[in-house]
């Protein structure tokens, strides 16, 4: 796997002995779209200030391209995007004059990249219009040009898509999941919408009251363990078979199939096995277990 | 460089807003009411030495009197005095109907200016609070302490530019309303007891010099007040009752102890009046020393605000 460029260790944030972040620990590689889940009130928002220094951190640290926001936090921020909660801008300014604002606190961006970023969230044509006349979504849309203004190589989305209709949600995914992979940045991006962010993240971290469920949620595009369904006629021997031979792996019996949890490669050696022992195979099938699923099983409640 | 660049940032946040040009409208609205308000209250100053010579001569007459207190009787030997001097070296007064004296008068204006001024510097710092900016301030990579004095420098230069405005603006009402007549060059004021003469343009940049060190600890208060409380509303109020009410405190408490008033900060403003006017409310105390006390408390101000801007949790 690539390096880490964010370190997340032992992170907590207390306030009056209640604590509202306790010991998170992860990593965020490059190239990583890292989702972050959790219900209202979880420890999102709280999260990610400290992460991009707004709060101070009680115990524990985050490094950002090597550096610890605690005490490098302008080196650490030199290289990461942030939106916190809503992307407020000054509403007396036009889109143009707030990014210039913003290009005004780092050292070297050309005016060709307002451009770029502009024309990246499709505000061209309202860029020169003062921001309290834009929508939601086209504030969310320059809350996110100004993130990626300065080409950083981490962005911290704290519930982007808040605001945005579902063909914004759509645009915004494809730009993430392009900035991702063409330019190699980490995206660590929060939300209490499962279904939102199981489309665009490969990982993603659930959290709930502050703490991490032990379960990283993998999603497909980058699972290699999965569910896969046999269909067979002699379900009491298939298991049996397949129990001596492949010892590191449990099978379970559902209604009309066999169940195995394994990886891709195992799975033309289990069928070879079946049908080797006179098993009759009749379909093999991938079951993914929805995210939802899980996240309602390791919450145990609703979602949002 | 990104230090400059930063404070381009404030001063345009400041100027982009229609509060900055409703306070200039209102500035040149009060100079044109000045104007008028000179224009009608304005006597006839062809005769002036005679004028003098008349004054003086009915001074001294009651100076025979002798049944009055010494400051009275002080007073008026200096004002004799400085007739005298006037008649002797040819300097007309400055008559507020005439250009440099309606300059001279329009530099009272700038106490409204303090106001303004207390009321950008109250807000530039909880307005971004309110506007849930802050946190798109700080997540730069930029140390806490420089944003916020971005922010104080650029209300010191708003308050610098107001200043010059003032100043243009009072040349120009004065050159239309008393054109005809330009008024004296030279200032006269008194300072122990002995008449000083002073180019009229070093006196104004004097008075305005003592108007921008008041309005930076004032503002600084301001400024402090809103970093600590972020509330515009209480650090304008109290601000403001500070300028205004500092008198009736200083009157109060200088009835139980002479000591105390001279080390607050508020009754140490105006400093060229100490100077020129003895307009202090303070007894027994120099310019240097009010100066000092007021570069204690910006210092103070300044750094309380800093401190707290530094650890404070932006959560909002
Ligand atoms: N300054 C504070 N003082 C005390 N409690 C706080 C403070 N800030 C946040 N909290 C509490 O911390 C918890 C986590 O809040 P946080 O905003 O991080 O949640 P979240 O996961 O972002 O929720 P949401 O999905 O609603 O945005 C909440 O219970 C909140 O009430
Ligand atoms: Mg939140």
């Amino acid at each position: 796997m690539s390096e880490a460029i964010i370190q997340v260790r032992h992170l907590t944030k207390r306030i009056k002995q209640k604590n509202l972040v306790e010991d998170l620990n992860f990593d965020i590689h490059r190239g990583e779209i890292l989702g972050f889940l959790g219900p209202n009130g979880a420890g999102k928002t709280t999260t990610m200030r400290m992460m991009l220094g707004l709060t101070s951190i009680t115990e524990g640290d985050v490094t950002i391209g090597g550096h610890s926001i605690k005490t490098e936090k302008e080196q650490a921020l030199e290289r990461v995007g942030g939106i916190v909660e809503n992307p407020e801008m000054y509403k007396f300014l036009t889109g143009l004059d707030n990014l210039k604002h913003f290009q005004r606190m780092y050292r070297d961006i050309p005016d060709s990249r307002i451009a770029d970023v502009v024309e990246m969230v499709k505000l061209t044509d309202a860029i020169k219009n003062k921001v309290k006349t834009y929508s939601l979504g086209m504030r969310q849309r320059l809350g996110i040009a100004q993130a990626l203004l300065h080409s950083p190589d981490v962005l911290i989305l704290d519930e982007p898509t808040n605001g945005l209709d579902p063909s914004g949600i759509r645009e915004l995914r494809d730009y993430l999941k392009v900035l991702a992979s063409n330019e190699n940045i980490a995206i660590f991006i929060s939300s209490h919408l499962l279904s939102e962010i199981e489309m665009i993240c490969d990982r993603v971290l659930i959290i709930q009251k502050g703490k991490l469920t032990d379960s990283q949620v993998v999603n497909e595009t980058q699972e290699t363990q999965q569910v896969v369904a046999f269909e067979v006629d002699q379900k009491q021997k298939a298991i049996e078979v397949l129990g001596k031979t492949f010892a590191h792996l449990t099978f379970t019996e559902a209604d009309e199939v066999l169940l195995v949890e394994t990886d891709r490669e195992t799975i033309p050696k289990l069928n070879a096995t079946l049908t080797q022992h006179n098993i009759k195979v009749y379909g093999i099938k991938g079951v993914q277990k929805s995210l939802e699923d899980r996240f309602l099983e390791l919450t145990g409640g609703n979602p949002s | 460089m990104r230090g400059l660049r930063l404070i381009q940032n404030e001063t345009i946040k400041i100027y982009k807003r229609k509060v900055f040009w409703i306070m200039l409208i209102i500035l040149i609205a009060i100079s044109i009411l000045w104007a008028f308000i000179a224009l009608k209250t304005a006597e006839d100053h062809s005769h002036w030495k005679q004028d003098l010579q008349a004054q003086n001569s009915a001074d001294s007459k009651l100076e025979e009197k002798a049944d009055q207190d010494m400051a009275a009787i002080t007073e008026q030997k200096n004002e004799m005095a400085m007739n005298k001097y006037r008649l002797e070296h040819n300097i007309k007064p400055l008559y507020s109907n005439t250009v440099m004296g309606f300059v001279d008068s329009s530099t009272e204006i700038a106490s409204i200016i303090s106001i303004f001024l207390v009321i950008i510097g109250g807000s530039i710092v909880s307005q971004e609070y309110s506007w849930g900016t802050m946190k798109m301030l700080l997540i730069r990579p930029i140390h806490r302490w420089k944003i916020l004095l971005s922010k104080f420098l650029s209300v010191v230069l708003i308050g610098i530019a107001y200043l010059m405005i003032n100043f243009i603006i009072s040349f120009i009402v004065g050159l239309i309303f008393f054109g005809g007549d330009f008024g004296s060059t030279r200032f006269l004021y008194e300072h122990h007891n002995m008449v000083q003469d002073v180019s009229v343009f070093f006196h104004l940049l004097q008075v305005y010099g003592s108007h921008l060190a008041d309005i930076i600890v004032i503002t600084a208060f301001a400024f402090m007040i809103s970093t600590l409380f972020k509330s515009n509303a209480l650090a304008i109020g109290l601000s403001i009752a500070i300028y205004y009410g500092g008198n009736l405190v200083s009157v109060i408490l200088s009835a139980f102890n002479e000591e105390i008033p001279k080390y607050i900060f508020f009754l140490n403003l105006g400093l060229y009046d100490h100077y020129v006017g003895g307009g202090s409310p303070l007894v027994h105390t120099s310019v240097t020393f009010s100066a000092c006390i007021l570069a204690v408390y910006f210092i103070l101000f300044m750094l309380i605000s800093l401190l707290v801007f530094e650890k404070r949790d932006v959560a909002e």
